[in-house]
């Protein structure tokens, strides 16, 4: 409507529509600089990409060389397999599990961090060490701890008196997901914390000043300037902890392998298991074309959060 | 946020004599503040300290009861044992430390050689094919390793690059390489582009202006993009399994695992190789935690 408006009261210029080559053309320096990121990046993802669409059409038996053309059968056999469910239950526990308890640890170590109090930064130094750790030497350090009879955990536990055997945290079926759980909020919980530290730090101070002349205390504070401020900030991130988490393959495979009989099992480890360990690539592959759609539904939100920031900036460029 | 003049007010309060309720308010909340955070502290530092501990405990010492934090009996043996050449367990401590090294440092400085350019086309050029190029860096950052392992795996072996440091370098260029993009991108967002356009009017080429006026601006941000990679190609697992099995080409993480499975109970070695794999990224990491930090954040805080 706005733009017939306009016609009629002062014909605007409109700019010469080039084709696409001539535009490719024009901006050619461009791929000059894009060029190589590209060319690596269609070698080692795109080509993958189309490979496992394509592999999870076949069949592939072990101890053989053929691909045997079986149309959608790994996908019907992975939706009626009976392990489909326990696998995704895990997963969701693995997930929304360590996304909820690291969330709450790092916002809380943020909130604790950033006042200006003496020693803070020695504090914050220390509580960032488990995210730069390494996921292979934190999986074999939580083992030692949750070793059920020479582990820290066990024997503290029982040495102060609140238990009177050893706890069985990666052998008890029940027990395994939420140990892994918690060593994946350990490992997590400074990355939120890091990121919340920033969105706070970005916060003009001004607005707790007025908020102070009208009377406000620090729970008000907390509500009506922290939260909505940090708003951005936690939404980025919690999308980055839910992919992270729902990707993350190395602690789990490390500390428990998917076992005691499956009871660890999450969909990244089961990619590999069936994959890798069991050779059946068409099967595995079929699992990783549902990860890439359930993946896409959290990419969309991840990309369109990351833009909307971006818009926003050139908003105020402008 | 009100701690400091609080604080401030409390000094004062303190040097007459006599504690008021405001006082007392504050010092009750410094109280609460140091103690919740020693909590978090120890939940973040007690493992380190038990796997330092067990590192310098002699072997036996392991499976005695009862266990404790100090060792009667520290020793440095079970760091000898594990790094030297000449032990069943310390073969080929130093090979791996090597491949780490070699392969870590030269993903980093390749991602951020080749990121760089393309981040500066994504920040400041417009070009037919540019969203859709950058959504799929984007993109890429949510997809595990994973599942792309099996296709890469066929695909090294058709190239001829399993087991070879260019192999590993290149698939660990799948993860590096989209993260430096982004990371960089956002350091060449924040400078303004008048710095080229008066550069191009001194008659520098276009190139020309990115290579001398940008890129040094962006030191920091090429270093903590690097740092980045480093730390994540350093710490990588998966791919250095399955595309770099070789004895002679296992990453550190790697060769732990296989220290694992053939010492199973050596809890004391297993320990000391988690200590001196984790120097290097700690110690990086505590020099460079600035760059680091605005690395992780920029993103995100950038809006």
């Amino acid at each position: 409507m706005a733009n017939i408006r306009a016609e009629l009261v002062a014909p605007l210029p409109v700019p010469k529509q080039r084709s696409l080559a001539q535009q490719i053309v024009k901006n050619r320096h461009a791929y000059f600089y894009v060029g190589p990121a590209l060319l690596i990046m269609a070698l080692v993802l795109l080509y993958p990409l189309i490979y496992t669409i394509i592999l999870s059409l076949f069949d592939t038996p072990a101890r053989s060389p053929d691909y045997i053309f079986v149309g959608l059968d790994n996908y019907v056999e992975l939706f009626n397999h009976q392990l489909f469910g326990l696998v995704l239950r895990n997963t969701v526990s693995w997930t929304i599990g360590g996304t909820v308890s690291s969330f709450i640890l790092g916002l809380a170590a943020a909130l604790l961090v950033n006042n200006r109090v003496p020693f803070m930064g020695v504090f914050k130094a220390l509580l960032i060490i488990p995210y730069v750790i390494g996921h292979v030497t934190a999986a074999y350090l939580w083992r030692w701890l949750m070793h059920p009879d020479l582990g820290f955990i066990s024997v503290f536990a029982q040495q102060i008196g609140v238990i009177d055997g050893p706890i069985p945290f990666l052998q008890d079926g029940d027990m395994v997901m939420w140990s892994l759980v918690l060593v994946n909020t350990w490992k997590t919980f400074p990355f939120v914390m890091i990121m919340m530290l920033a969105g706070l730090q970005a916060i003009p101070q001004d607005l707790y000043k007025a908020a102070r002349v009208d009377g406000a205390n620090a729970l008000q504070q907390f509500i009506e300037i922290t939260v909505p401020q940090l708003m951005p900030v936690i939404l980025v991130t919690t999308v980055l902890t839910v992919i992270g988490n729902f990707n993350s393959f190395t602690i789990p495979w490390v500390m428990t392998g998917g076992g005691p009989a499956s009871q660890s099992e999450i969909i990244i480890t089961w990619i590999y298991a069936t994959g890798i360990r069991n050779l059946r690539y068409g099967f595995s592959s079929a699992i990783s074309v549902v990860l890439f759609m359930i993946l896409s539904v959290f990419s969309y939100y991840y990309v369109r959060t990351l833009t909307r920031g971006s818009d926003r900036s050139a908003e105020f460029e402008g | 946020m009100s701690a400091v003049s609080q604080s401030s007010h409390a000094s004062v309060q303190r040097a007459s004599g006599r504690l008021s309720a405001r006082t007392r308010r504050s010092i009750v909340r410094l109280t609460i503040i140091y103690v919740c955070t020693t909590i978090l502290a120890l939940f973040a530092a007690l493992p380190m300290v038990w796997m330092f501990s067990t590192a310098v405990k002699p072997r036996a010492e392991v499976f005695r009861e009862p266990t404790t934090i100090i060792p009667s009996n520290a020793t440095w043996d079970n760091f000898i044992r594990v790094v030297q050449p000449t032990s069943t367990s310390g073969r080929y401590f130093g090979t791996y430390f090597l491949n780490s090294t070699i392969v870590s440092v030269s993903s980093a400085f390749l991602s951020v050689v080749v990121a760089a350019p393309a981040a500066y086309a994504f920040s400041r050029f417009r070009f037919p094919g540019k969203s859709p190029a950058y959504f799929a860096v984007l993109a890429r950052n949510m997809f595990p390793l994973i599942v792309f392992l099996v296709p890469l795996f066929s695909l090294m072996t058709s190239l001829r690059l399993t087991n070879t440091y260019p192999g590993l370098i290149l698939a660990y260029l799948t993860f590096t390489l989209p993260l430096s993009i982004w990371l960089l991108k956002g350091f060449f967002d924040a400078i303004p582009p008048e710095l080229e356009r008066a550069a191009r009017i001194d008659g520098c080429t276009r190139f020309g202006a990115f290579i001398r006026v940008i890129l040094p601006l962006t030191t920091p941000g090429l270093a903590a993009t690097a740092i980045y990679s480093f730390i994540q190609a350093w710490n990588e697992f998966p791919y250095a399994l399955n595309l770099a099995y070789s004895t002679q080409m296992r990453t550190l993480p790697v060769g732990m695992t296989f220290f694992f499975s053939e010492n199973q109970s050596d809890w004391t070695g297993l320990m000391a190789t988690a200590v001196i794999i984790s120097i290097p990224v700690v110690i990086i990491f505590m020099i460079l935690q600035r760059y680091f930090i605005s690395a992780l954040t920029q993103g995100a805080v950038k809006a």
